[in-house]
């Protein structure tokens, strides 16, 4: 080690010098006054640069993140909820008209004049294109496995609810 | 009431328990804020900036899986929306990142020079003054205290080139602590 590098005294502030390269080190600038200064020079840098002020975020910025999570996970959780809503209603809808053409199919009454006749006929003769032999046991089936969903599908509703009502609890 | 450590924060808030997030807020908001500051040199969109951070950083927590150090993977959310923003105004401050080895001016610090009282406000107004990259190192390194092959990994460089950085960093403020003798105060 002739010449006193920078690199020299970037490794002498991040201690990567050996015994040696410090004891040649301390020579080199024992004999020179302005190597002496420039190495101190260096490393008052290095000990103003660690106490480098950190400066203070706003008073209210947690707050104010907070709020915006809180909005986005409501917001999200809302989403999904009219989304599951929405198909649940959908698929209930959809069994009650299948239960209730079926029910009438049944039944075998005459109810012309009412406002599902429509309905029931486009049904049956759409089940019958299908070919599906219906009498009173697979009715009877039908309408027992639609009871069940329609129970676990409220189920489901009041567990999501309670489930929304815990997450809100936990937030605020 | 027991203090947790970072990880368990994270665990707790991927449990959800929402609410512990704002430890994390407040363990990392000043030192983020801080960053920011320096990289869009405007606090309006700093304050921006780290709200939009911690709300990735939220929504993207179920990805982080402890296998770096978790300030690690924060600053490299920090930088990249620094970043986003930065583009999306068009800043001038993209062109002095754009390379490491571009040559750069401390500029007239006699001014800043007659302005300061003693050697510690002389060397914080200088380090304000070095090119944006240069000066996020020295923040990741001093104040973080990342090393640095997490800064490079925060900032999307080579090891060496984070080191170079550092190095022309110091070397530069020496330069200028040495002209104006303030090193006189240690002899």
């Amino acid at each position: 080690m002739k010449n006193l590098t920078d690199e020299m005294l970037n490794k002498l502030i991040d201690n990567e010098l050996n015994t040696t390269e410090i004891d040649e080190l301390h020579k080199l600038i024992k004999n020179n006054d302005e190597l002496l200064s420039r190495t101190k020079a260096h490393q008052m840098v290095d000990s103003v640069l660690k106490n480098l002020k950190i400066e203070n975020a706003p008073e209210n910025t947690t707050e104010l993140i907070m709020g915006k999570i809180t909005k986005s996970i409501l917001y999200k959780d809302r989403k999904n909820g009219f989304f599951k809503f929405i198909i649940g209603s959908f698929v209930v809808t959809l069994f009650l008209v299948i239960g209730f053409v079926f029910s009438s199919a049944n039944a075998g009454q005459e109810n012309s004049g009412t406002q599902f006749d429509g309905i029931r006929n486009f049904m049956l003769e759409f089940l019958s294109n299908l070919s599906i032999p219906i009498n009173n046991e697979i009715l009877s089936i039908v309408t027992s496995a639609l009871t069940v969903i329609i129970l676990i599908s409220g189920y489901f509703i009041v567990e999501q609810h309670k489930s929304f009502k815990q997450k809100l609890n936990r937030i605020l | 009431m027991k203090k947790l450590t970072e990880l368990e924060i994270i665990e707790s808030v991927k449990k959800g328990n929402h609410g512990d997030f704002a430890l994390l807020i407040d363990i990392y908001k000043d030192r983020a804020f801080t960053l920011l500051k320096k990289m869009l040199k405007n606090e309006m969109d700093a304050e921006e900036a780290l709200q939009d951070s911690f709300l990735k950083v939220f929504n993207s927590l179920s990805d982080f899986r402890a296998e770096s150090k978790f300030s690690t993977w924060f600053y490299r959310v920090v930088y990249n929306t620094a970043l986003t923003i930065i583009s999306s105004k068009k800043r001038k401050i993209i062109m002095e990142m754009s390379s490491v080895d571009d040559h750069y001016d401390l500029g007239d610090d006699d001014k800043i020079y007659s302005e300061t009282e003693n050697y510690h406000e002389y060397i914080f107004k200088l380090v304000d003054k070095l090119p944006v990259r240069n000066a996020l190192v020295i923040i990741l390194f001093y104040i973080d205290g990342l090393s640095l092959n997490e800064i490079s990994k925060v900032l999307g460089i080579s090891l060496v080139n984070t080191k170079v950085l550092l190095h022309r960093s110091r070397n530069a403020l020496r330069d200028l602590v040495f002209k104006h003798n303030y090193q006189e105060v240690l002899l």
